[in-house]
């Protein structure tokens, strides 16, 4: 090998290990495949948000496997500063785009097969937002309200929200729905730009400090 | 069909498979893409960009030809064109690329091929993947390898000119793709 071969060889390995580093440091959160562990057949989901704590109560029984995905989640960190980005008032509130774009890219084709309904969207209960059968990734929401409509559509609650519903409540609903539809945020570019987005266009988001598996 | 190899190999003396030496043995019995180190401009490489829109995208067949195609494959008679330049291969290999279906594509992907024509036009060997962008999945670097050799098989054997043929010849040819179509987000939403 030549040394004109060798500096490109160099180069190129600092470029990449320097493009690298950051999905690196997100741990096994780089490779969805990865993270298939089986959750337990109940475990408690602790979310320390910017405006309280608020505890989910997860059932496996109800849906294997949303209760599965959201278990390897939260257990790796993924939800840590996630934006509540689309909050509805009397609908629910939706968050679960990784504020990292490096880190979420890979979750965008990571999906899951439906569960069965067994469970009604009530107050409080937690589901997997989708965009079509067979499309749940990461985004999850929490009813504000009962929406039995939403049972019908093949929405399958995972866990329900069993202290700090009052949390929930109180999160910031000021931008309303989405663009392009509403002026709140737009899906496409959280995806895309993360949170520097989100801080710049939308800095009242109330946020996700650290989601943890309660032992 | 094509088969490329894979862009993590990594090339060892205990490699069983051909794995792009620096140096091509005379013992091995594969072909062999030496790695000839051309002066900067005088190596080829092109980049063929996707950039329609999603609806045009998913129109988009992968068994049928483009007009493009149809216009290098064109036979008149028994004198089939024949391609004499660069330009005019570029222009060949441009027009065999379709890109996958909206629903298997990916904006902003990329993905790199180097190989090598024969003077009769035929791939020597198998096109390697020298790219892909990092962070795309298995199944969407599948997808794409996918087409790509879909596209080469479209396209090969090239009926090149004695003289282009000559040529071009061993030289290889680094291929860049480039998806910059734009795609519809589908929102996740209850």
């Amino acid at each position: 090998m030549t040394i004109r071969s060798a500096l490109m060889t160099l180069s190129s390995a600092l470029v990449l290990g320097a493009l690298a580093a950051p999905v690196l440091g997100q741990g096994n959160l780089a490779n969805p495949a990865a993270l298939t562990e089986k959750a337990p057949a109940t475990y408690k989901a602790r979310f320390d948000t910017s405006k309280g704590a608020v505890v989910i109560d997860v059932h496996r029984d109800w849906a294997p496997n949303g209760a599965d995905r959201f278990y390897n989640l939260v257990k790796n960190g993924y939800y840590d500063d996630n934006r509540f980005f689309r909050v509805i008032s009397g609908f629910m509130v939706q968050f679960g785009i990784n504020g990292n774009p490096q880190v979420q890219t890979p979750w965008r084709e990571a999906r899951i097969q439906d569960d069965k309904v067994v469970q009604s969207n009530k107050r409080g209960f937690i589901t997997f937002a989708t965009s079509g059968p067979n499309s749940r990734t990461t985004q999850v929401f929490i009813n504000f309200a009962d929406n039995a409509a939403l049972d019908r559509q093949g929405f399958a609650p995972f866990g329900q929200v069993t202290t700090g519903m009052n949390v929930v409540d109180a999160l910031f609903a000021g931008y309303g729905e989405g663009a392009p539809n509403g002026r709140g945020p737009d899906q496409g570019r959280v995806q895309r730009d993360g949170n520097a987005y989100l801080t710049k266009d939308f800095p009242n988001l109330d946020f996700v400090r650290k989601a943890t598996i309660e032992k | 069909m094509l088969a490329a190899a894979p862009a993590q190999a990594v090339c060892s003396v205990f490699n069983k498979h051909p794995c792009a030496p620096t140096v091509c043995s005379v013992f091995q019995r594969r072909p062999c893409l030496p790695e000839i180190e051309y002066w900067v401009g005088q190596d080829l490489r092109l980049t063929i960009e996707s950039a329609r829109t999603e609806k045009a995208a998913d129109g988009a067949s992968h068994d049928q030809p483009t007009e493009a195609l149809a216009q290098v494959r064109q036979e008149d008679g028994d004198t089939q064109h024949k391609l004499d330049s660069i330009g005019e291969l570029f222009a060949a290999l441009r027009a065999c690329w379709i890109p996958p279906p909206g629903d298997e594509a990916r904006a902003g992907m990329q993905m790199s091929v180097r190989l090598s024509f024969k003077r009769s036009g035929e791939i020597i060997g198998t096109p390697r993947v020298t790219y892909a962008t990092p962070e795309a999945a298995k199944e969407l670097r599948e997808n794409y390898l996918k087409a790509i050799t879909a596209a080469l098989e479209r396209c090969t054997p090239l009926p090149f000119t004695k003289g282009l043929g000559g040529a071009i010849a061993g030289r290889p040819i680094a291929i860049r793709y480039v998806d910059n179509r734009t795609f519809k987000e589908h929102a996740e939403q209850p």
